[in-house]
């Protein structure tokens, strides 16, 4: 399952209930205000670094450049995407959830 | 038939609450077999006692006390959310089974299909 | 938009033939829905459309098929609650017939 996470985490309580049912073989894709989650320093930050590391992270490219997030702070563990990896990756997960 | 688990989690006055009961009753009434989740303020539209004619809002608790009816007897709720709100199972209205993340997890795999509101 | 008369009041249909207003509704408005419809009531229509009508007051809600004929089967005894005692009644959809006989909104979820 990829779970999508559209919303910033620090304002509503989509971010921790999503990591809080997020299985471990799951996949994490954050869009639109999700990529706040990246904000370095922050809590919501430290509970994505904390997640098994089976649990794969993605950010769509996009949506983190166009937030004037800085690309270097964003961990190693989390794929950028484009669109088309982000189409890609709906269908490879078998079921997508959003938040 | 694939099966539908609908996760609410909108306080009951949210449009959203209705929402999501509303897709659970229309796919129910389709013979989809649907379960729910109470989730994050979504707990808060079990809570009994309430009065939405008050507020002029028709009362979701009347609606969710269908959900026997159109046979979604699959009812979860988030055991986490309860607590943080200071809720005990003893307050709901529906007899939900309470349940922990990692069994959310479970759920969110058994489930063919898993719809948000 | 339509009218019918019944007992000398004009009651008002939308264009589906349901009540505008659910206060409308009396066991002669029934009978008068029904004749528009080509059905004579009989006590056996009746008791379902006043189960409709208790299932609308507990739920607030017009039940689909599923949810009337369990209902049926609960509050007037198993052999009523099948969809084909139901289809003889209110012939085409039970649930959505009914609905109007009993006054209540057009079920949403309804084939």
């Amino acid at each position: 399952m990829l779970h999508i996470l559209r919303h910033t985490p620090q304002d509503t309580s989509r971010f921790a209930s999503s990591l809080r049912v997020m299985g471990p073989k799951q996949g994490l894709l954050l869009i639109e205000d999700g990529v706040y989650a990246l904000l370095p320093r922050t809590t919501a930050l430290s509970a994505l670094q904390l997640l098994p590391a089976s649990v794969r992270l993605y950010a769509l490219e996009t949506d983190v450049i166009a937030r004037g997030l800085a690309m270097d702070d964003v961990p190693k563990r989390v794929t950028l995407v484009d669109y088309p990896t982000f189409v890609q990756l709906c269908t490879q997960y078998d079921k997508v959830l959003s938040w | 038939m694939s099966s539908l688990l609908v996760i609410s989690r909108h306080p009951p006055a949210a449009p959203a609450a209705r929402e999501a009961l509303d897709l659970a009753l229309a796919a129910a009434a389709f013979g989809v077999p649907v379960g729910m989740l109470f989730l994050d303020a979504g707990v808060l539209q079990l809570l009994k006692g309430q009065e939405a004619a008050l507020i002029k809002q028709k009362s979701l608790t009347a609606n969710l006390q269908a959900l026997s009816m159109f046979d979604v007897e699959d009812l979860f709720v988030c055991q986490h959310s309860l607590s943080e709100r200071g809720l005990t199972p003893n307050q709901l209205l529906l007899p939900a089974k309470p349940v922990e993340g990692s069994e959310i997890a479970s759920l969110l795999e058994h489930y063919d299909q898993v719809v948000t509101l | 938009m339509s009218d019918i008369l019944v007992d000398g009041e004009a009651i008002a249909l939308d264009k589906e033939g349901f009540l505008l207003d659910l206060e409308d509704w009396s066991e002669s408005v029934a009978a008068a829905l029904a004749e528009r419809e080509g059905i004579i009531l009989t006590p056996a229509h009746l008791e379902v459309i006043q189960a409709l009508r208790n299932f609308y007051q507990t739920y607030q809600l017009s039940p689909a098929m599923r949810p009337l004929v369990k209902y049926v089967g609960q509050q007037l005894g198993k052999e009523k609650g099948t969809s084909l005692y139901l289809l003889r009644l209110f012939p085409g959809s039970p649930a959505k017939f009914g609905a109007k006989l009993a006054g209540l909104p057009k079920p949403d979820n309804c084939l």
